[in-house]
C-alpha cells in the first residue's frame, strides 16, 4: 500500500460559506468504492493534481454519508487552485490522517466547543457526532465567533442547532452588526461571559493562534485542568505521515501524534506553534 | 595586524559603543577562517585575520539591524555595505567600520581539495603558501590560488571607515580578462561551459545566503505563484536559477566572489555575475557600491542610455 | 573471515555485477564500476554520501493524466538494486538510522523501501580517518561490522571480508576465495585497534537530557550568529532525510516530484496564513540540533548524527558541529 497515492474523489456539490468568497466548502464523494471511515478533528491531505496537496480538516460527521465536507480557505497555489474547480472535478484524497478528538474519553462527560473563523470546521464534526450519539455525553456547549455575521461558517448547521433544546449555542462578532442580534465580542469575552462548569467536562478549542492565546487563561480561570482542554494544531505539511519532517512539535509531528492534543502534553513542547 | 584588530574591537567593546563586532575566527582546520560574531572582551582574543576568510561579512549586517555592529570591512565589503545603505536595508551611523586594506583572498576550498590530503598546517611565506601535509611539505603559489575577482580587483581598500587597520595598498586592476577569454570562445563552446557548471549545483543555495545581496526575506525559488523555476534538478531548472539570480545582481553584486568561493560543489559563478558587472561598466558606466547616495542601476534610467541591445 | 588479493578482485566482481549495479566510491560521489578494478579506490570519504541512492535529491512519486475534469494516476517508482562497494561504517549506520524512519512505522515508504531491499552493503573499514570524523562518539567505529551484508577490510595487499547477514552470507559462500591466514587475522585487530583510537571521540554524555532543559537558553542566539541559512549540511548528512512535495504541472498531465528540503530554510515550516514557527534562524538551529540529538533517541534510541563530519567540511562559515555540542555540555542553566 502506497502511503502517497490518494484516493480519487469527485466534486459533488460546491458553496461560498462567506460573503468575500474566501471560504468555500466542498463535498466529496468517492469515484470508486466506499467512503472513508474517520473519527471527528482528523484531516485528510487534498490533492489537486498539477498544483500539489494541502491538509484540510475534515468538516462532515462520520454518519454523514452523502459525502466529505472541506471547507477552504484560499491563500495560496493549491487552495486557489481548488476554488475554481467545479462539481464533476476530480481530486485526490489521502486519509484519514491524525488523531482525532478524543471522543471515547469525552463519554458520560459535558463538553465545551469553542471555535473562532474558519477553524471552526472539526468542531462541526464534532458537534454533529456528539449529537448524533446525544445520550453519551453531559451538556454541550458551543460558542463559536467571527469577525462578522458574514464569515460565520455552516450557517444552516448553526440555526438548526439553535431551535434544537440539546445544544446550548452562543454566536458571536467581534463588534456591533446591523440586524446582529446575538453576542458582540471576542471569543475569550464570550467565553467569560457564558462561563460553562469545569465540572466533568472537556473543553475543545480550535482557533486562529491570537483567539487560542487569550482564551486558554479564561479556561484557566474558570477551573478547567489542563488535561481536561484539547486544541487542534495547523502546520505546513507535505506527507501528512510523519515521514518528512517538518510538521513535528518536539518529537511529535502534527500530523501524525497529531493535530489534536491536549494542553498537559503541550506543556511539555517546545512552544513552536 | 591582527593584534591591532583585536585592540580596537577590545575598545569598542569595553566602552560599549558597540553591541557586536562582525570579525573572524580561525576554524577547525587549516585553510579555515571563519565569520565571527564577538560579543564580549573575551571573545575578542578569537580575532584573526588571513587571507582564507573568504565570506563577506555584510551578510551579516541586516540580522544585527536592531544592535549596533563594528564589522571588519574589506574593500568590497564597503561597496557591498554601500549598496545595502543605498537600498534601504542598513543605516551608516549604526555600524563601525574598521576598514581593512586587501591583498585578496585564497580560493581555500579548491585549494584543499587539490591537496587531497590531510592538512595539518598552513602558512603564508614569501608570496608562497606552505602547506604541511602527514607526507610532505607543498608549496603553492599565492597569485596562482587568488579568487578571480580579486586578481583583477580595482577596489581593495576600504571606500570608507571609521578606523584604518594596515597601510593601503595599490589595486592590481586589470578590468576583466577572464570575462574576455571566455567571449572568445565559440557559441557552442560557451553553452557547454555553462551547462557543465550548471550541472554541478545541488540547489542548497549556500551562494544565495553568503551574498550580501541576497536578502530577501521571499526568494523567487519559493514562489509558487507564479511557479518562476520548478522544484528538481531538471537542468532548465538549475540554469534559470543562476541566470535569473545573476540579473537580480546586477548593478548590486560588488565581486567579492563569496558565492563561488562558498560553493560545496565548486560550481563557477563568476564567469556570469562579472560578465555582469564588466557590461554595466562598459555601456553604462555604471560600478555598484561605490556611492550610497546614488539610485541602484535599476532605479534609474537617463535619456542617453544605450538601447541597442533593445532591438 | 576470507580472503583475496587486491590484484584479483575479478574474482569478486562477477558475483557482486550479478547483483546489478556496482557502486563504488569516487572523489565526489559513489558511481557505477565499469572494471573491477574500479573496486579499489583511494578516496576514503565520499563527498555525497550513500544517502544519494537510496534517497536520491529527487525522485517522481506520481505521474497523471488529466482530461477534462478527469484524473488518472500512477505510481512511479524510481528502482536502484545493486551492490555499494566500499560503504564505510558511518554511512552504513546512517542508512540503518534512515531504515528507522522510512521503514518503520503505518507510513511504510515503498519507494525507499523498493531501492533499499534490493542493495547490498558491501563494507570496507576506513582506513584514513580525517580530523572532522567523531564517529566512536557514536558506540561504533571505523572497524565496526554491524550495519553491513558484508564487511571487509583492506590488510596490506589482501581484501579481508565476511559475510554478515544472511544476504551477505549467501553471496559469500558461493564465491571461490580462501579463508584468510591467522597473521592477516592479527593484523585486522592491530590495525582496528590503532586507527580506532585515532578518531577523536566526543564526551557527550548527557546531552539528550540537558538538550530538553535548554529550549528556552541564549545559546541558540550564539550557535547561529555565524550561520548563514543555507541548506549544505542538511544535503550531504548521511541521516538528513527532511523532503518537499510539490507538483510539477505540464498541459494535461503532470507529476508528483519529491525532492529534499531542509530544517534551514525560512520555507520549510511557512504555513499558508503566513505565519511561521521558526521565524528566525536560531529556532531553525534549536529544531536541527534537538532533532538530531534528543527528538530522535526519543523516537528510536538512536542518535541522529553518526560522526562522519561532512557538515563541518561542507558549511560555508565552518559552523562545527562538535564544538557546538561541548557549548551545549558546558552551557550553564539559569534557573
Amino acid at each position: 500500500m502506497n502511503p502517497y497515492a490518494p484516493e480519487l474523489y469527485r466534486i459533488k456539490k460546491t458553496v461560498f460559506e462567506s460573503d468575500d468568497f474566501t471560504l468555500k466548502s466542498f463535498l466529496l464523494e468517492p469515484v470508486n468504492g466506499n467512503m472513508m471511515d474517520f473519527i471527528p478533528g482528523q484531516f485528510c491531505e487534498i490533492s489537486v493534481f498539477g498544483k500539489g496537496e494541502a491538509p484540510f480538516g475534515i468538516a462532515s460527521a462520520p454518519h454523514e454519508k452523502e459525502g466529505l465536507l472541506f471547507t477552504v480557505n484560499r491563500v495560496g497555489l493549491v487552495t486557489g487552485a481548488l476554488h475554481e474547480m467545479e462539481e464533476g472535478h476530480i481530486v485526490g484524497i489521502r486519509g484519514p490522517l491524525g488523531n482525532g478528538y478524543p471522543v471515547d474519553e469525552f463519554k458520560g462527560k459535558s463538553v465545551v466547543i469553542i471555535g473562532g473563523g474558519f477553524a471552526f470546521t472539526t468542531l462541526r464534526s464534532l458537534t454533529l457526532y456528539l449529537l448524533e450519539n446525544r445520550k453519551d455525553y453531559g451538556k454541550i456547549t458551543v460558542i463559536y465567533g467571527a469577525r462578522r455575521p458574514g464569515l460565520l461558517l455552516y450557517k444552516e448547521d448553526l440555526a438548526n442547532w439553535e431551535k434544537r433544546g440539546d445544544i446550548e449555542l452562543h454566536l458571536t462578532v467581534d463588534t456591533e452588526f446591523p440586524e446582529w442580534d446575538k453576542h458582540v465580542g471576542f471569543v475569550p469575552q464570550v467565553l467569560e461571559k457564558v462561563a460553562p462548569s469545569p465540572e466533568n467536562a472537556y473543553a475543545v478549542v480550535c482557533g486562529p493562534p491570537v483567539m487560542i492565546k487569550f482564551t486558554l487563561p479564561v479556561l484557566a480561570k474558570l477551573g478547567f485542568e489542563k488535561d481536561k482542554v484539547y486544541t487542534s494544531l495547523e502546520r505546513r505539511m507535505k506527507c501528512g505521515i510523519g515521514k518528512c519532517g517538518r510538521c513535528n512539535i518536539g518529537p511529535y509531528y502534527v500530523c501524525k501524534d497529531g493535530p489534536v492534543f491536549s494542553l498537559a502534553q503541550l506543556e511539555k513542547l517546545p512552544k513552536e506553534y | 595586524m591582527v593584534e591591532k584588530i583585536r585592540e580596537i574591537a577590545r575598545k569598542l567593546l569595553g566602552e560599549g559603543k558597540v553591541d557586536v563586532v562582525l570579525g573572524y575566527e580561525k576554524g577547525t582546520g587549516p585553510l579555515s577562517e571563519r565569520p565571527f560574531v564577538a560579543r564580549t572582551v573575551e571573545e575578542v582574543e578569537k580575532l584573526t585575520y588571513s587571507p582564507f576568510a573568504i565570506q563577506n561579512l555584510a551578510t551579516y549586517l541586516p540580522r544585527f539591524n536592531n544592535n549596533k555592529v563594528a564589522i571588519l570591512a574589506r574593500g568590497c565589503t564597503t561597496r557591498a555595505i554601500n549598496v545595502l545603505i543605498s537600498e534601504g536595508q542598513i543605516e551608516r551611523d549604526k555600524i563601525y567600520v574598521i576598514g581593512i586594506p586587501c591583498n585578496g583572498v585564497i580560493k581555500t576550498r579548491e585549494l584543499r581539495e587539490s591537496i587531497g590530503e590531510e592538512i595539518e598546517d598552513v602558512s603564508i611565506q614569501n608570496g608562497e603558501i606552505v602547506i604541511k601535509t602527514p607526507k610532505e611539505e607543498k608549496k603553492v603559489k599565492f597569485e596562482d590560488w587568488l579568487n578571480i575577482s580579486c586578481k583583477y580587483c580595482e577596489y581593495p581598500n576600504p571606500l570608507f571607515y571609521d578606523v584604518l587597520v594596515g597601510e593601503e595598498v595599490k589595486p592590481r586592476g586589470g578590468g576583466y580578462p577572464d570575462v574576455e577569454e571566455y567571449e572568445k570562445l565559440d557559441e557552442d563552446e560557451r553553452w557547454e561551459i555553462f551547462e557543465a557548471e550548471m550541472s554541478k549545483c545541488v540547489r542548497c543555495y549556500a551562494c544565495r545566503q553568503s551574498c550580501p545581496m541576497c536578502y530577501c526575506e521571499h526568494c523567487f525559488v519559493d514562489s509558487t505563484e507564479p511557479r518562476w523555476i520548478e522544484p528538481g534538478f531538471d537542468k532548465t531548472d538549475l540554469e534559470s536559477w543562476h541566470l535569473i539570480r545573476v540579473l537580480h545582481m546586477a548593478g548590486r553584486c560588488v565581486d567579492c566572489g563569496t558565492c563561488e568561493l562558498v560553493c560545496p560543489e565548486g560550481v563557477k559563478l563568476l564567469f556570469l555575475t562579472r560578465k555582469v558587472a564588466r557590461d554595466l561598466k562598459r555601456d553604462f558606466d555604471y560600478v555598484s557600491g561605490l556611492n550610497p547616495e546614488k539610485p541602484p542601476f535599476f532605479g534609474e534610467f537617463r535619456y542617453d542610455d544605450k538601447g541597442d541591445f533593445i532591438l | 573471515m576470507k580472503r583475496v588479493p587486491l590484484s584479483e578482485l575479478e574474482r569478486i566482481y562477477e558475483a557482486l555485477k550479478n547483483y546489478g549495479n556496482v557502486w563504488v566510491r569516487k572523489k565526489n560521489a559513489y558511481e557505477t564500476a565499469e572494471t573491477p578494478e574500479e573496486l579499489l579506490s583511494t578516496v576514503s570519504k565520499v563527498k555525497k554520501p550513500a544517502k544519494f541512492i537510496l534517497l536520491p535529491e529527487e525522485e517522481p512519486l506520481l505521474a497523471f493524466v488529466q482530461d477534462g475534469k478527469n484524473v488518472t494516476f500512477q505510481e512511479t517508482i524510481r528502482e536502484a538494486k545493486g551492490v555499494i562497494f566500499g560503504i564505510p561504517p558511518c554511512e552504513a549506520k546512517a542508512i540503518s538510522l534512515l531504515d528507522l524512519n522510512f521503514l518503520q512505522g503505518e507510513g511504510e515508504d515503498v519507494y525507499y523501501k523498493k531501492r533499499r531491499e534490493n542493495i547490498l552493503l558491501f563494507g570496507l573499514a576506513c582506513l584514513a580517518p580525517d580530523s572532522r570524523c567523531f564517529c566512536t562518539t557514536f558506540g561504533y567505529g571505523p572497524f565496526t561490522e554491524s550495519f553491513t551484508d558484508i564487511f571487509g577490510v583492506v590488510v596490506d595487499d589482501m581484501l579481508l571480508f565476511e559475510g554478515i547477514t544472511e544476504k551477505g552470507k549467501d553471496l559469500v559462500k558461493n564465491l571461490d576465495v580462501e579463508d584468510a591466514k591467522g597473521e592477516e587475522l592479527k593484523k585486522l585487530e592491530a590495525m582496528k585497534k590503532e586507527i580506532t583510537e585515532r578518531v577523536k571521540k566526543l564526551d557527550i554524555q548527557g546531552i539528550q537530557e540537558k538538550l530538553a532543559r535548554m529550549m528556552d537558553s541564549e545559546i541558540w542566539d550564539r550557535i547561529s550568529s555565524s550561520c548563514l541559512g543555507c541548506g549544505a549540511c542538511t544535503y550531504y548528512c548521511p541521516t538528513c532525510y527532511c523532503f518537499d512535495i510539490q507538483d510539477v504541472e505540464r498541459p494535461n498531465w503532470g507529476y508528483r516530484l519529491r525532492t529534499w528540503d531542509s530544517c534551514m530554510f525560512t520555507l520549510y515550516t511557512l504555513e499558508g496564513s503566513g505565519h511561521n514557527p521558526r521565524p528566525e534562524l536560531k529556532y531553525r538551529w534549536r529544531n536541527r540540533l534537538m532533532h538530531k540529538f534528543n527528538y530522535y533517541p526519543v523516537l528510536y534510541q538512536e542518535f541522529g548524527c553518526v560522526g562522519c563530519g561532512r557538515c563541518i567540511e561542507v558549511c560555508p562559515v565552518n559552523i562545527d558541529i562538535r564544538e557546538i555540542l561541548m557549548e551545549v555540555k558546558n552551557e550553564p542553566i539559569r534557573a
